[in-house]
């Protein structure tokens, strides 16, 4: 029995790794959604890297090559409002008409004094924090709070390539390297041999690695919080808290993500060189179990490849953008660069933590990949997203996806049980209750200096019983859920409804905390 | 018995997940089938004849050939840098070792008999007007400076660009003709921008302890920059103006103008300088 209980496994492996499994053959996301491309100037480099909408209800974006610009639906033309920004990634379209735009060295503040259209001065607000020259230490942005306090990401330097001559603020030496450790001034085999030596992703200038907040007339920033490696993609949620999305690498198993709590460590260490005590040797050389101790973890994991692949901006999920009820609040739609398709979160609170689950929606080619800055419309029926690339994968151009309110059959939410989980959905559902139409596998992620993670101890979990109640289907799990684990969740396709079948039936729960006695 | 419930439950999962279904025609003709840790992992990067981001399926396949699995694999777990135009490709350390082959065995097999396809490496919008107009701020990295600066580049006979340094607030030097900074964009800020020819660098104007802050800049309507920065309290600012063939810089100050370093100029440029209350003129001719 116990071989066959291996065969068993290994068949659900094979069968699992071979499924286009968050895809929905019966159910067609192009049915609901139009999904149309917005014209860009063929003057602009179509790589975009922040997107707003201005009291007009016009989009308003920044471009790769450092325009910023508005669109006008009615002539389907692109007014420039700005240009020579230095690889724009965020921008924020002010109550007062100003927009805020965050640059590699700098957020900028940009007015029309005298109201002909186009930005005339350009007012540096913050430049507070190092530039080694790394080509990867991007600068993040932009959101606001309800103080008007700003927040900005800074990115890692990355050890495919070194750091110039001259750089902005103090050098951090932890661990004995020192700046000419990191030129890479003849570049291929010899890079490759030096960097041996060096972190993946390093912090050798402040702040990089850290959230900052900039207090509204105070050009010198605070940090805010620690530890994160490329994270492409904040949201301030209405209660104030910030969110931020991470990219997987060295440190980040899987793209994640971060509730950030303030003064809070996130995970990559890079960013400890300048906290409060910043440590003697290279943190990535700390012992792992004490940087694990030290660290909040994410609130969210999406493993590579299957559940997302470089995510990017997050924003608060409308409920007009899909058949979501109305109680199904604080859910979020976050952006991906590698696959044609978009994510939800559906956040839960086990034992006072933040953790959750996450699955796809408009799955379609016709959404395409370099999905990476989104913004809702005004009736929040439509959302735009901006694509990039900046030469890894993705793609260029702009996208108009508007949803038809026609209701189709969605997860609203997914909850954690003591005995496994349960679904809530948006109608009453038909399904099988045959055990074997559904899969639950269950996997550990690592956190150490390696790229990306395998997924650790993966195994396939007994099911030992489905029961459907009108909407709401539940799994229960022979061994019950454990902490620190993912639960990769896939649903019997055959799940239906008077609405539609079901849009997408694979989840993955990531469960730091389990429902104690 | 055991064998009845492994076939009925074979049949489940098949219906369950759609994966059992019947390969299409290609993938019947195709020697190997396309493994599916290669369509979520790889082909984003990886088309058949043509680099997108990274090399393609058939450049790959003559790199590393059947008898190269073993180095294949190694390279997918970790990666280096080996092209200075192309990003690093990520560690694939998550996909086993087994199917790392089995993607190998497939590219190979598929891009048997196929030709490369040529790349273009045009900058499609280096006539676009925010790349070209004089005058204009360009920001990006460039050489000899730091990592902070701009262009200034100005609409004289020659194409004059001031590099401006906004970390020292210094005007750092100036070169003539277009600059190009596609080398920056193409690599990802891996690559400086080309600056044109270089003919004069300037020393620090002021030798004080004090660090600038810059403020920004204003533009006139004919685009010519207004930059603002303070020493301490004492703020600062810089206009730049243009003739023909000179390039005109005043530079004022809310307290007097501290002594300046003595500035000299070379047989492409001529620089003179006028101080009068809290303005300061300083004049660049070309020669």
């Amino acid at each position: 029995m116990k071989r066959m209980n291996h065969f068993l496994k290994s068949l659900a492996f094979i069968i699992l790794s071979l499924s286009p499994i968050s895809a929905n053959a019966e159910f067609s996301w192009e049915d609901y959604y139009t999904i149309t491309d917005i014209p860009i100037d063929k003057d602009i480099d179509p790589q975009i890297g922040g997107l707003d909408i201005n009291a007009k209800g016009q989009l308003v974006a920044c471009f790769h090559r450092g325009e910023v610009a508005t669109y006008h639906a009615d002539t389907k033309t692109w007014k420039t409002f700005a240009t020579g920004l230095h690889e724009p990634l965020g921008i924020y379209v002010e109550k007062e008409g100003t927009i805020l735009v965050i640059q590699r060295p700098e957020l900028t503040r940009l007015h029309d004094k005298d109201g002909d259209g186009v930005a005339d001065l350009y007012e540096t607000v913050c430049s507070d924090w190092g530039m080694s020259g790394n080509y990867h230490e991007f600068t993040f942005g932009l959101v606001k709070d309800s103080k008007k306090n700003i927040y900005i990401a800074l990115g890692t330097a990355s050890n495919g390539s070194g750091v110039r001559d001259e750089i902005r603020g103090p050098w951090s030496s932890a661990g004995g390297l020192k700046q000419e450790d990191f030129f890479n001034k003849n570049g291929g085999d010899a890079w490759n041999e030096k960097k041996k030596k060096l972190p993946r992703m390093y912090s050798r200038v402040p702040y990089r690695g850290c959230i900052l907040q900039i207090q509204p007339g105070n050009p010198k920033a605070v940090l805010y919080a620690m530890g994160v490696r490329t994270p492409n993609g904040l949201y301030m949620d209405k209660n104030d808290q910030l969110w931020v999305t991470d990219n997987q690498g060295d440190w980040v198993g899987a793209s994640k993500i971060h509730r950030i709590e303030k003064g809070g460590f996130h995970g990559h260490p890079a960013a400890l060189n300048w906290g409060p005590n910043p440590p003697k040797e290279t943190p990535a050389d700390l012992p792992v179990e004490k940087l694990d101790s030290m660290r909040i973890k994410a609130a969210a994991l999406l493993p590579q490849g299957d559940a997302g692949n470089s995510i990017t901006q997050m924003l608060s999920f409308s409920h007009n953008f899909a058949p979501l009820s109305k109680d199904s609040t604080d859910q979020q739609i976050v952006g991906e660069m590698n696959h044609s398709r978009l994510i939800r979160y559906m956040p839960e609170k086990i034992n006072g933590k933040q953790q959750g689950a996450i699955c796809h929606m408009v799955i379609t080619p016709t959404l395409n990949h370099g999905n990476n800055r989104m913004v809702h419309s005004p009736d929040g029926k439509t959302l735009y997203i901006g694509k990039t690339h900046l030469s890894w994968p993705g793609r260029e151009g702009m996208k108009e996806i508007t949803y038809n309110g026609k209701p189709y059959l969605l997860a609203d939410q997914v909850k954690l049980t003591k005995t496994g989980f349960k679904f809530v959905f948006n109608a009453p559902i038909t399904a099988p209750e045959d055990v074997m139409r559904y899969i639950v596998r269950s996997y550990g992620t690592d956190y150490h200096s390696s790229y990306g993670s395998q997924k650790i101890d993966d195994k396939i979990e007994e099911i030992t019983k489905v029961t459907i109640d009108k909407n709401i289907l539940t799994i229960e799990l022979k061994n019950p859920p454990v902490a620190d684990k993912i639960y990769d969740i896939t649903l019997s396709k055959k799940v239906t409804s008077n609405l539609s079948d079901i849009s997408s039936n694979r989840f993955w729960y990531t469960a730091h905390e389990v429902i104690k006695d | 018995m055991l064998k009845i419930t492994a076939t009925t439950l074979t049949l489940s999962l098949a219906t369950l997940t759609g994966a059992l279904a019947k390969p299409d025609k290609d993938d019947q003709a195709a020697k190997v089938a396309v493994p599916q840790a290669f369509t979520t992992n790889c082909a984003v990067c990886h088309a058949m004849d043509q680099v997108i981001v990274g090399p393609s399926l058939i450049e790959i396949a003559k790199l590393y050939p059947e008898k190269r699995k073993r180095q294949f694999v190694n390279w997918c777990i970790e990666p280096g840098r080996k092209r200075p135009d192309m990003p690093v490709m990520p560690s694939m350390a998550h996909i086993p070792k087994k199917e790392l082959e089995e993607i190998h065995k497939y590219i190979v097999s598929t891009s048997e008999g196929k030709e490369e396809r040529v790349r273009t490496n045009k900058d499609l919008y280096k006539e676009s007007p925010s790349a070209t107009k004089r005058p204009r701020i360009t920001r990006t990295f460039l050489p000899e400076t730091g990592p902070a600066s701009m262009v200034i580049a100005l609409p004289t006979s020659q194409d004059h660009n001031i590099i401006w340094d906004t970390d020292t607030c210094q005007l750092r030097y100036i070169s003539i003709g277009e600059i190009d900074n596609f080398p920056y964009l193409r690599s990802n800020g891996n690559s400086l921008a080309k600056i044109g020819k270089k003919i004069y660098t300037e020393k620090p104007l002021y030798t004080t302890e004090t660090k600038p802050q810059f403020k920004g800049y204003q533009l006139s309507k004919d685009g010519f920059p207004t930059l603002h920065y303070t020493y301490g309290k004492t703020k600062f600012t810089e206009k730049f103006t243009t003739d023909a063939n000179s390039v005109t810089r005043v530079i004022t100050s809310s307290s007097s103008i501290p002594p300046i370093t003595k500035l000299e100029g070379n047989n492409k440029l001529e620089v003179t300088s006028k101080a009068s209350g809290n303005t300061l003129t300083i004049t660049y001719k070309a020669l």
